[in-house]
């Protein structure tokens, strides 16, 4: 009987040290779980994909170090297929920690598929006020945005000459760690004007996503790291979302041996332990 | 005139806003919400500068005073003008702030949240117990959902994805959608109270 009550109480710095074990040592010995493709990042892969050659997307950053884990992986993969397909990407943020963010993306990925800043994409930056900057930016983008995080007028860059307002965008994509995010572009920007808008999401918030799925307000969305690993294998190249997934994995199976241990223990030994 | 400012203006502003959202007259539209528009994100920048200078106002206080652990202080204060001033002056691409933050902000930040990974973990391994049958409904939906998020997930049963799906399109969104609905419902009632003056709350405790 006592080891079932050890079982009801094992310390919680053995709890830690396993789980950190679990996370490290996948990242240091990568299993390579296969990833399968799910019908969301399918969709979201099939937009891009299928817009025509100098179509301009507009890519959100929504989110702050906290979730760039899961969503800076979600923003290489985008990135990265957008500019491929020789589309024009226009970067924002409606978190202040987004432009940032944007810029390391464009250092990574640009130099890769050959891209020029201001013909081939461009950071605008970030802007307070939330949902009233993309009431403003569907009207003006130029007002909004008056300059990018170089301090370049926007006027004077190339590719915004053309890409003035909402009816210039072809497709809104934002990656959200919350509010204003996802959700803000579709109550804002999708209720109002004739853009399709997709994104991702941080795992926890997928289940406030579907309803807006189911209504097809939102087109597809990669949910957290395994949206991003999802998408590298679309893509066809491989980065930190897959590299992430093996200790995603073997965490969420320890977290759930623990559970069950202690449930498993709780029942045998009769209910009576707390 | 305190009191009746503001309402008219709440008034205005938001009557203007609500038929724009639904009724795009293009004149009014782009001359007069737009001006509205820019004038809030002016507003909305004035307010991060408030905030800012509300936080120096706290801590200079518990510098000056000596209060306890005021280094703590000190620091947020230095850490927060450099974070500030080198963007301000040479851009966020400027080589000091995308070190800082990449090197000690990114990782602090990170750190913080990833520390609840570990709290949930020990949390659910002690608060997780098959007390009652909804517990156990609620226990065996979460190793689906959670198993069926991860590739090793399909390689123990492949069952685990599809079910994960499941329960997510049909319980989850259909209990997301009703929270939606309620809150939607409340922020229209919110919203019309403020707009019609009838909840002046924003007014400051007058």
């Amino acid at each position: 009987m006592k080891l079932l009550e050890i079982l009801q109480n094992i310390d919680r710095r053995i709890i830690y040290l396993i789980l950190a074990l679990s996370i490290i040592l996948p990242l240091l010995f990568p299993i390579g779980f296969p990833v399968d493709i799910t019908q969301n990042t399918q969709d979201v892969y099939d937009l891009v994909d299928k817009l025509p050659a100098g179509s301009v997307v507009l890519l959100s950053y929504d989110w702050d170090a906290a979730s760039a884990p899961e969503l800076l992986p979600q923003a290489e993969a985008l990135t990265r297929h957008i500019l491929d397909k020789k589309l024009k990407l226009v970067a924002i943020a409606l978190w202040n920690q987004g432009a940032t963010f944007a810029d390391r993306v464009h250092n990574t990925v640009a130099p890769e598929v050959g891209a020029v800043y201001g013909e081939d994409y461009v950071n605008l930056g970030y802007r307070p006020g939330q949902a009233v900057v993309l009431n403003s930016l569907a009207r003006d983008i130029h007002a909004t945005f008056p300059e990018d995080v170089a301090r370049t007028k926007t006027a004077s860059i190339p590719m915004m000459k053309d890409i003035r307002s909402i009816e210039d965008i072809d497709l809104v994509i934002s990656l959200s760690a919350g509010d204003p995010g996802l959700r803000t572009y579709i109550e804002q920007i999708g209720a109002q004007y004739p853009v399709t808008i997709t994104g991702g999401v941080t795992a926890v918030s997928v289940p406030g996503m579907l309803p807006y799925l189911q209504s097809g307000d939102l087109v597809g969305l990669l949910a957290g790291m395994s949206g991003a690993a999802e998408y590298e294998n679309l893509i066809d190249r491989p980065g930190l979302g897959l590299g992430g997934m093996d200790a995603q994995s073997i965490s969420h199976l320890v977290i759930i041996a623990f559970i069950l241990i202690g449930n498993i223990a709780y029942l045998a030994g009769g209910r009576k332990k707390k | 005139m305190r009191r009746e400012v503001p309402i008219v203006v709440t008034f205005v502003s938001g009557i203007l806003f609500l038929l724009d959202y639904f009724i795009k007259i293009p004149y009014v539209s782009e001359n007069v919400v737009g001006q509205f528009l820019d004038w809030a994100i002016i507003v909305a920048a004035f307010a991060l500068i408030l905030g800012a200078a509300n936080i120096f106002r706290i801590h200079i206080y518990k510098i000056v005073k000596g209060k306890k652990e005021w280094w703590n202080s000190l620091i947020l204060l230095v850490a927060m003008l450099v974070m500030a001033v080198v963007p301000i002056i040479w851009t966020q691409q400027n080589a000091v702030y995308t070190f800082l933050f990449k090197n000690i902000f990114e990782n602090l930040n990170g750190t913080m949240f990833a520390l609840l990974a570990f709290y949930i973990a020990s949390a659910a391994y002690r608060a997780f117990r098959v007390r009652t049958k909804e517990a156990a409904v609620l226990l065996v939906s979460a190793v689906v959902v959670m198993l069926g998020a991860t590739p090793i997930g399909a390689k123990i049963w492949s069952g685990f994805p599809e079910y994960s799906g499941w329960l997510q399109t049909i319980f989850t969104t259909a209990g997301m959608r009703g929270i939606m609905i309620g809150a939607s419902l409340g922020a229209i009632v919110t919203a019309l109270r403020t707009i019609f003056g009838i909840d002046r709350s924003y007014f400051g405790g007058q």
